[in-house]
């Protein structure tokens, strides 16, 4: 192998020649300034930090939203079932026609709270 | 390897931009050696030597004294160009390359000076297969000429791995010159 070795050892720290030196430093000088006038404005920390806490403040109230939506639509559609559990529990000795009234009066209570709630945001503007 | 006087890292630490240039100065050609053995184009090895620079100036207050200067520009220069070599698919040698390279091989005048063009073209034949460490590997043993030890500042591999980088480099630029026609003997 004594040819490729020969020649391998010819390439060796032969550095190549750049064509044009001068040129090429100034680019890189020209580059260098380019480089500092885009130069990002550093943005103070204090408000980093804001936009940090006032983002998982509403990330947080987001969850927070959902879940007490999705807990108050659950009561809603079981209330009966709610209720029936309820008088039971609170009225073990009562007859069933007591527990029927009962019953029918929290139903009606809710039923109320609901036509109320309706009527409110019929008159805002929501 | 440039050597470069403390006093100048000193000033450029500080932002001055004249000693900066004179850095530049003394170092783009070992920059541009590398990056155009590595990528064998004459462009692109010329926008790594901007990119390496432009690298150098920004991070030059965290550049330890205790390591070489030039150990840590080619250190930035030879990831400049792995990242380079992932990104570009290269273009295989040409018959032109292949001519190019038959004639610098023939040359029996051993102080012959390769041009730029010329090392494009013994890059895409001798190098066209390698892998980016292998070719790495390679470059800077031997064609840059570095030691071990510098291999393994600038790369991060050890000695184990530069050897073996080393060997199966060798290996494959042997077998694609003996397909040439190159003397086994």
């Amino acid at each position: 192998m004594k040819r490729i070795d020969d020649m391998l050892e010819r390439l060796k720290g032969q550095i190549p020649e750049v064509s044009d030196a001068d040129a090429l430093t100034d680019s890189i000088m020209a580059a260098i300034e380019e480089t500092e006038d885009r130069k990002p404005v550093t943005v103070p920390m204090w408000l980093s930090v804001l936009r940090t806490v006032s983002s998982v403040a509403a990330v947080v109230l987001m969850v927070l939203f959902v879940q007490l939506k999705s807990e108050i639509t659950f009561q809603e559609e079981n209330a009966e079932t709610v209720y029936l559990e309820v008088v039971s529990e609170e009225c073990e000795d009562c007859s069933p026609a007591e527990r029927y009234n009962m019953r029918i009066e929290k139903m009606r209570l809710m039923n109320r709270r609901k036509v109320l709630k309706e009527r409110y945001y019929a008159n805002s503007d929501f | 390897m440039q050597q470069i006087d403390a006093d100048i890292i000193c000033r450029c630490k500080a932002g001055d931009k004249t000693a900066f240039r004179s850095v530049v100065q003394n170092c783009q050609g070992m920059v541009y050696s590398l990056s155009l053995k590595m990528l064998a184009d004459v462009e692109e090895a010329k926008d790594v030597v901007q990119d390496t620079f432009i690298k150098v100036w920004q991070n030059i207050g965290s550049y330890d004294d205790r390591y070489g200067f030039s150990t840590w520009v080619y250190t930035i220069a030879s990831r400049l160009c792995l990242d380079r070599l992932r990104k570009v698919r290269p273009i295989g040698p040409t018959e032109t390359d292949e001519r190019i390279f038959e004639t610098v091989a023939d040359d029996s005048d051993p102080e012959r000076q390769l041009e730029s063009s010329e090392w494009v073209s013994v890059i895409k034949v001798l190098a066209d297969e390698l892998s980016g460490k292998q070719k790495l590997v390679f470059t800077l043993s031997q064609l840059e000429g570095l030691e071990t030890a510098q291999i393994t500042e600038i790369t991060g591999l050890d000695a184990d791995q530069i050897k073996s980088n080393l060997y199966a480099a060798k290996k494959n630029i042997r077998e694609r010159l003996i397909k040439m026609g190159y003397e086994k003997d």
